[in-house]
């Protein structure tokens, strides 16, 4: 089988058995990979109402059919989990040589199950497996910890791995490889943490055969070609996610004191152009020609990553007006294994409790020493920070009263970095994304204000399907990167190309959005359903109250707010399109035309199902 | 006077963050500014006055124009 190993490794930890599953052609084509994989592996085996930091627990690594090939931005993986922050279904990827070296030692994903003895590492080096003590490595910030791997197994490795948040099982911990890149919002790093699992080590040497190699390489020289002949590569390449800053100000929707506000007074001190002047070089993913990732000395006089949204989120969203600061938060989010949008978040939301004077112990906006106290805290989970390392959902339940109103989150994951009080397609898309409130799978903001900014349209419903089944659909699946299509305007031609090239298969984009895409959807969605069970209702996909309720008071928005019949008749406009009911809940007749009966009888055993 | 401003690339493209200019009379936005070749106006968001405007809305003098890219964000 071309494009695909047709493996997947089985690692248990409680018994330190490590086997090998083959799957067939009908299971590659039907869910792809990346994604796709990872959620049909936790349906079909994932005791329904386990705890998510519990040995029974699944955590799933995969790669897509163009993993490890070069083209654009091709190298990244996902991680996979019940998550221990929303209880739903978790995700996230992130670009790592990692993805190359697992897709070069011959599989496609790992699944992890149990929970090891004693704090270990999973080593795989082609056909061989080793679960190896993580003695002298556990406890180590993320950099140190990839650093001390690579010591041990060579240069030619590709290391995910946690830090301190991880290990203290911080709700919002992520996996980092490459010292800044992140993935796993959901608290995919605390999965590993519960499983003292540290680090996954990839070593992979084999070929990936191709279909048609040299079809293969001529598209390839030709995608990078369109993608450097874009008219906004240039400046791509010098500010990257960075320019948003400026944009998000421009079109006040800056998330701004706890997504109080939409502008920032500061803002001109914290974006693309401030950053320009500490830049000293860039980093990216395996295989991408246009990389993101802006490398700054931080006011400590160490090197951070910078992207769009840790800027804001650390920057704007806490009051703090210094990019030198907010990159010390952001080198320090990526040491521990924080996810810096929910980190943000929390902060901020600690900043307004405190503000409202419903906590004994607080901290003011813009406090970045002490910020940077509580992140520590928050990672080794102590104090204050404990409380933080739970989450805004949870803090609002601790707090009570009207706080859960502006805890930014949606089914349990932060909001990221857009305001979206008068943008009702983006709250849509941040209500519906299928890991809880996130951007990566819905980015309808910039089509939504060069249209119709505060209308409730159908076609707004369309973008936010459109863009689900090309983003958080096809990408999520291919596990390739969006930002060449989106930033840059690479066709979206290209993939199938590519695919049929390196797997002899032809999917179309057809196939991919309205089969491949929407049966993941549907699939992502049962599994959230059977979680929740009787406790499932369309409240799960509302964005929260503030939106509706609280106008922001600067801006050329300033006093607008969502309609809350506005965005209820989007939502069941969203349902119908999708062929889901009322409550969100597919439909039998939509599972079957999806190829998914197998689904509707698991599912009716926890809700009807309408027809 | 209108006020003129770009944003990102196209600012860059361009050599113009803010301008302003002077109208004697209305015209449609296209005729306000020279884009490259391979910028095509209908793939930008343009605000008029913070609403959302094509490349034939009708300026005049005393309006506030935005150009600006469709970003992804990250």
């Amino acid at each position: 089988m071309y494009g695909w190993n047709g493996k997947i490794l089985r690692v248990n930890l409680s018994t330190d058995k490590v086997s090998v599953q083959e799957y067939n052609a009908e299971f590659a084509k039907k869910f792809v990979g990346g994604r796709g994989f990872a959620i049909k592996i936790l349906w079909d085996e994932l005791k329904p109402g386990i705890d998510p930091l519990s040995p029974e627990n699944k955590l799933i690594v995969s790669v897509g059919p163009l993993t490890g090939l070069p083209g654009p931005s091709l190298g990244k993986i996902v991680i996979a989990a019940k998550s221990p922050l929303t209880g739903g279904y978790g995700d996230g990827n992130l670009g790592s040589m990692a993805a190359v070296y697992l897709r070069k030692a011959g599989y496609d994903a790992v699944v992890v199950e149990g929970k090891a003895k004693k704090p270990s590492y999973l080593y795989v080096e082609d056909d061989k497996t080793y679960i190896l003590s993580a003695e002298g490595i556990w406890g180590l910030t993320t950099f140190e910890a990839e650093e001390k791997l690579k010591e041990i197994h060579g240069r030619n490795t590709g290391v995910l791995v946690i830090g301190p948040a991880g290990e203290n099982l911080v709700r919002y911990a992520t996996v980092i490889s490459q010292e800044g890149r992140a993935g796993g919002r959901p608290g995919m790093g605390a999965v590993m943490g519960s499983k003292n699992l540290k680090a996954f080590v990839f070593k992979g040497t084999k070929d990936i055969p191709l279909a048609d190699p040299q079809e293969y390489r001529k598209l390839v020289d030709q995608c990078y070609e369109e993608i450097k002949s874009s008219a906004n590569y240039e400046f791509w390449i010098r500010q990257g996610t960075m320019a948003t800053i400026e944009w998000c100000q421009e079109n006040a929707v800056l998330p701004t004191y706890n997504f109080k506000e939409g502008v920032f007074e500061y803002a001109r001190l914290i974006d693309g152009y401030s950053m320009e002047a500490m830049k000293i070089k860039r980093r990216g993913c395996p295989f991408c020609n246009m990389a993101c990732g802006n490398v700054v000395v931080d006011a400590e006089k160490k090197e951070a990553e910078l992207d769009y949204e840790n800027v804001a989120m650390l920057g704007s969203n806490i009051g703090i007006g210094h990019l030198g600061k907010v990159s010390v938060l952001n080198r320090m989010a990526d040491e521990y294994g924080i996810d810096t949008i929910s980190l943000g978040s929390c902060i901020g939301f600690i900043m307004e409790a405190t503000e409202k004077k419903l906590t004994k112990e607080g901290v003011e906006w813009g406090d970045y020493k002490k910020v940077k106290e509580l992140i520590e805290d928050i990672a080794y989970r102590r104090e204050l920070g404990n409380f933080l390392a739970e989450g805004t959902m949870r803090m609002a339940e601790k707090i009570g009263g009207e706080s859960k109103k502006w805890a930014m989150q949606v089914k349990g994951l932060e909001i990221s970095a857009y305001n979206c009080y008068s943008v009702p397609g983006m709250a849509l898309a941040f209500g519906t994304s299928s890991i809880g409130a996130h951007h990566k799978e819905a980015w309808v903001i910039a089509w939504e204000i060069k249209t119709d900014r505060t209308g409730y349209t159908k076609a707004k419903v369309d973008k936010v399907l459109e863009f689900q089944r090309i983003r958080g659909g096809m990408f999520e699946c291919l596990v390739s990167c969006r930002l060449p299509w989106i930033e840059l305007g690479f066709n979206l031609e290209w993939y199938p190309k590519l695919l049929k090239a390196a797997s002899g298969v032809t999917i179309s984009l057809d196939e991919m959005y309205y089969g491949v895409a929407d049966r993941v959807y549907a699939l992502i969605r049962a599994f959230w359903v059977r979680e929740f069970g009787g406790k499932w209702d369309r409240n799960m996909d509302y964005p929260p109250a503030r939106w509706f309720e609280e106008a922001p008071t600067k801006g050329p928005y300033k006093g607008t707010t969502l309609s809350r019949d506005g965005y209820n008749q989007l939502l069941s406009q969203y349902y119908a399109e999708r062929g889901w009911d009322e409550r969100g809940i597919p439909r039998r007749s939509t599972l079957e035309k999806l190829g998914l009966s197998d689904v509707v009888v698991e599912l009716e055993k926890y809700t009807s199902l309408t027809q | 006077m209108v006020k003129l401003k770009l944003l990102g690339f196209i600012s860059e493209l361009i050599g113009i963050r803010e301008k302003e200019i002077k109208l004697n009379s209305p015209i449609k936005l296209k005729n306000i500014i020279k884009l490259p070749k391979n910028i095509d106006l209908n793939r930008l968001i343009i605000l008029v006055n913070g609403k959302a405007a094509s490349p034939d809305t009708l300026v005049y003098d005393e309006d506030e124009v935005l150009l600006m890219p469709i970003v992804g964000g990250g």
